[in-house]
Parts: structure tokens; C-alpha cells; sequence
């Protein structure tokens, strides 16, 4: 395992410095302080351009990550990406956003999964606020997302994916004592 | 033979509604001695347009069975009401609102028959939704 990364390298740094992270600080700066449109405006391209520049970096993978906690994060993008259908029912322009979305959302999981990797700083601000997510009392409902997600054979056999398959069933038939055995 | 005094019996309906937009819809004229124990929502025909959320609630709290935060305009055979995340403060035990249902947020109570079931959309799609909305709970004759 090496002991420093790509991202560690000058070239990287310096783009992630200065190219990115200052730039989002001062765009979400500019839009905090109600500024005029055209600073607003400006602030809004310098982030796109932001997402753009992150999306350059080399995606962060198993082979070139070292850290546990970012092989962790490696796996819950990849996992994401595995289920995310973009090929949906939706119009174009759904299309359009939801695939802005991922793009965002993909941007925001290969900078931190960076991040997390040298900045300390960062890093262990999000350690403790996972620690502290893990530890609240957080519910999570196993539902998984109605629109637009695939299924793998694995997802099929989990508890919650059969439990709302029966429910489905049941309220169909109106098996009502079946319905409340099978809701929480 | 003696007349049951206050017997309670369990109770199980079901409705089907179109949403209305932003006007709240009535579903049910809540009979007296109702004690209504789980509401769940099911999409029947989905809406088309810009979507919303929709929530159940009666003439005191609108979203006091089913929260916010659902799209009204989701696929067919969409079930909203069976997580705990998705209820209420009427069912809703685990919720720091949870004083106004009647115990605890495990079923509300209606002693008269002055309430009824609503849903309601915060959009106004093209073309409306149909939902079926399932109401448990038992009936007490006092």
C-alpha cells in the first residue's frame, strides 16, 4: 500500500487549493451576502465550473486510494452509481436534472473521498460528524427509491424490498389483517 | 341478556380519491367513537406535472397521519404510511410532536363525529392523481 496517493502531488494540491476549495468558499460567500445578480450569477457559474474542474481529477479507486475510510467511501459511490437507473419514464428535462444531480453528487463523494484522504482538517470533521449521525437515532426506513433505481438479485432478498412487495400485495387483495402484519 | 357496554370492534376502510390541487380533499366524515390506529396511502392512477407532496391529516392538524415530502405524482402502487419516517404526529411515537395524538402517537381517538379524514396536494398538476387511502382502527358503541 503506499503511503502517499496521487492526490497528494503537488499538481493535484494545487488545483484542488486554489481551483476548488477557494473557489467554493468564496462563491458560497458571494451568495450568503445577498449580493447583486451578476455577482450571484457569477458565483453560481464559478461553482458549476467548480463541479466541472472536480470531475478532472483522477476518480478516486481502490488502486489509488489508501485509506480504510476511503475504500469505504469508494464502495458506497460505486454501489450508488450501480443502482442509479438515469434511463427512467421521466422527460427530458427530468433526465437532464436527475443526471446533474449524480454528476453533483459523484463531484461531492470524489472530493471528500480526496479530502478525507490528506486534510485533517476535514477528515476528522467528518469523522466526528459520522460518529455522531451513527450514534443519534437516525431511522433508516430500508425502502429503497421508487423511481428510477435497479434492483440487484441481492436487493430482491432483503427483508424491507419483500416486506413492501407482501404489503403491496395485500392491500391489493385487501387482506387487512396480513396489511398490519406487515406494516412497522 | 344484558346490551355490551362500550364494546370495541376492530375496523378496516378503504377509499379512492382524485387530489384536487391545492384544495384539500375529504375522504372520510370520521364517525363518534373512532379510534384510528394506522393510515396508509397508495397511488392508484399517478399525476402528471410538476409532482408535489401530499399529505393526511383531519380539520386540526393536516399532516397529522401522513408527513409531507411525498411525491404525489410517484409511480403506481407507491405505498406512503408504513415507515415510521413517513407518519405523522398522530402515529408517530418516536416524534417529540407526538403529544397530539391521543397517546402517545400510537392511535388517535375521536370521541364525536365533528372531524374527517383530508388529504391534500401542495401543487397543482395537469392532470390530478387518484389515491386510495386505507384507514384501520376500531369503532367503540358506549
Amino acid at each position: 500500500m503506499p503511503i502517499a496517493s496521487l492526490y497528494t502531488t503537488k499538481e493535484v494540491q494545487d488545483k484542488l487549493m486554489y481551483g476548488i476549495q477557494d473557489v467554493i468558499v468564496k462563491s458560497f460567500t458571494t451568495l450568503y451576502e445577498n449580493n447583486s445578480l451578476v455577482k450571484n450569477v457569477w458565483a453560481i457559474i464559478n461553482l458549476v465550473r467548480v463541479v466541472r474542474r472536480i470531475h478532472k481529477l483522477p476518480t478516486p479507486t481502490h488502486a489509488n486510494v489508501n485509506m480504510h475510510n476511503q475504500h469505504v467511501m469508494v464502495d458506497i459511490r460505486d454501489d450508488f452509481l450501480a443502482h442509479d437507473d438515469p434511463k427512467g419514464s421521466r422527460p427530458l428535462v427530468y433526465h437532464a436534472m436527475f443526471n446533474l444531480m449524480i454528476w453533483i453528487y459523484d463531484a461531492f463523494l470524489i472530493l471528500i473521498t480526496i479530502k478525507y484522504g490528506f486534510d485533517g482538517h476535514m477528515g476528522r470533521r467528518f469523522d466526528y460528524a459520522f460518529k455522531q449521525w451513527k450514534e443519534s437515532d437516525w431511522i433508516f426506513t430500508g425502502k429503497p427509491p421508487e423511481t428510477q433505481w435497479i434492483l440487484s438479485e441481492k436487493d430482491e432478498q432483503e427483508p424491507e424490498v419483500i416486506r413492501y412487495r407482501a404489503l403491496q400485495e395485500a392491500l391489493s387483495n385487501k387482506d387487512w389483517p396480513r396489511v398490519l402484519n406487515l406494516v412497522e | 341478556m344484558t346490551t355490551p357496554n362500550k364494546t370495541i370492534y376492530p375496523f378496516a376502510e378503504m377509499f379512492e380519491v382524485d387530489t384536487d390541487g391545492t384544495t384539500a380533499v375529504e375522504v372520510w366524515k370520521i364517525p363518534a367513537g373512532t379510534a384510528i390506529t394506522m393510515v396508509l396511502m397508495r397511488i392508484g392512477v399517478a399525476g402528471a406535472g410538476a409532482g408535489g407532496s401530499v399529505i393526511v391529516g383531519d380539520n386540526d392538524d393536516d399532516n397529522g397521519f401522513i408527513l409531507a415530502g411525498l411525491f404525489c405524482g410517484g409511480t403506481v402502487g407507491t405505498i406512503f404510511g408504513d415507515a415510521i419516517t413517513e407518519r405523522g404526529d398522530y402515529l408517530n411515537a418516536t416524534g417529540g410532536a407526538a403529544a397530539t395524538s391521543t397517546h402517545a402517537g400510537k392511535w388517535k381517538v375521536y370521541t364525536d363525529a365533528t372531524k374527517s379524514i383530508y388529504i391534500d396536494c401542495d401543487t397543482d398538476m395537469t392532470t390530478e392523481a387518484t389515491v386510495q387511502v386505507f384507514i384501520f382502527g376500531y369503532r367503540y358503541y358506549s
